[in-house]
């Protein structure tokens, strides 16, 4: 079996519950949305942007040729991810923003993550006129989260994104400056601020970006920067993936495999060993908000792998 | 948090929170109580279980 299978099987497994979130009732005024909650319970009075990020997974699934995986170039999958795309391009405000956790939130977080998976699926499509993303754009350009290093992270991927898909230079130098925010974030100890201290899975979300931005702009600081942050995480991984969470600024007890993948393969067996027993966490584990941007990690780990 | 709280929440964040500096406020305010100053964290895996609990002991 080839090693980074491990992910693909993982993330495939859960790709039918994440199609269950979604309103696939074309004449919906929710058609795209992934917020069960929202559209379909409705016990929440909003949509959680961070659903959106579906749209990715069911992008990287479509791209992905295996024999296990039956949403190869499925036109079904296809349409599901415009009306996914759709759905967030007419939810978001007028500021191009996003919420997360209450209305009117305009949150920097969910606007960065969503309009990451929402221009990273353009890209995998080619279709780089299919949405307005200025305002989405010029808000991450305006705003940032300099006590949260993978919010940053992730703005400055996005921003890059919205540079490849438009070809404005404001985004690039946007992007130019998120990045370099991001780094001067960093602790001498290699780790990446997160609320003021060290937190190894929130690092590993940093990592992962950091290792997408390398893979589209390769660069010493970015890959140095990496390396130093590897260097303090990997003490804290035992043998078979495992993070003890205590004493961390977020408790988490999760990692995204991507960066390590990119930076350190030794950690990456290390998960593997913990996957394959089913004695880590991993996204079969994590609660409906959260086991998607980790099985879009996961997919794009096996990609990068293959 | 109970129903009353939810309930003047949810009355600031549609009257006052449509404003983005009052939104951004509360978000502060809600990082400061829900993250930094929490001992219990606001994140996917907080306050999760440990595997490690369910390992079974090696026989004597």
């Amino acid at each position: 079996m080839k090693d980074e299978l491990i992910f693909l099987n993982i993330a495939l497994s859960q790709m039918p519950r994440i199609l269950g979130f979604l309103d696939k009732n074309p004449h919906s005024k929710t058609c795209g949305c992934f917020d069960r909650c929202y559209w379909h319970y409705k016990t929440s009075d909003f949509s959680n942007a961070r659903f959106q990020e579906a749209v990715l997974a069911l992008s990287l699934v479509y791209f992905i040729d295996s024999p296990t995986n039956h949403f190869y170039r499925s036109s079904t999958i296809k349409n599901w991810v415009f009306a996914g795309l759709g759905f967030w391009s007419r939810a978001r405000h007028s500021d191009g923003s996003t919420d997360e956790s209450y209305p009117f939130e305009r949150h920097f977080c969910s606007t960065a993550f969503s309009c990451y998976a929402i221009t990273e699926s353009l890209l995998l499509f080619g279709e780089k006129g299919a949405l307005a993303l200025g305002k989405t754009g010029d808000f991450l350009i305006r705003h940032n989260r300099l006590d949260v290093a993978n919010q940053m992270a992730c703005g400055a991927l996005t921003l890059y994104n919205l540079y490849e898909l438009t070809g404005d230079n404001k985004y690039h130098k946007g992007f130019e400056e998120k990045l370099s925010s991001l780094l001067k974030m960093q602790a001498k100890d290699g780790f990446f601020m997160e609320y003021g201290g060290f937190d190894a899975g929130y690092d590993s979300i940093t990592l992962s970006f950091l290792a997408l931005i390398y893979k589209k702009n390769p660069s010493q600081d970015i890959e140095k920067a990496a390396l130093n942050c590897v260097k303090n995480i990997e003490k804290f991984i035992d043998d078979e993936g495992y993070i003890y969470p205590g004493g961390m600024s977020r408790n988490t007890q999760f990692l995204y495999p991507l960066g390590f993948a990119q930076f350190c393969p030794d950690v990456l067996v290390r998960l593997k060993r913990g996957l394959e027993k089913n004695i880590i966490l991993n996204p079969s584990w994590l609660d409906d908000r959260y086991c998607i941007p980790m099985i879009c990690n996961y997919l794009q780990t096996y990609i990068k792998g293959s | 948090m109970n129903s009353f709280h939810f309930l003047l929440l949810r009355l600031y964040n549609l009257s006052l929170g449509r404003i983005p500096f009052f939104s951004y406020l509360l978000k502060r305010v809600m990082v400061y109580f829900l993250i930094k100053s929490s001992k219990n964290k606001y994140t996917a895996s907080s306050r999760y279980f440990d595997y490690k609990e369910f390992k079974r002991k090696e026989a004597d």
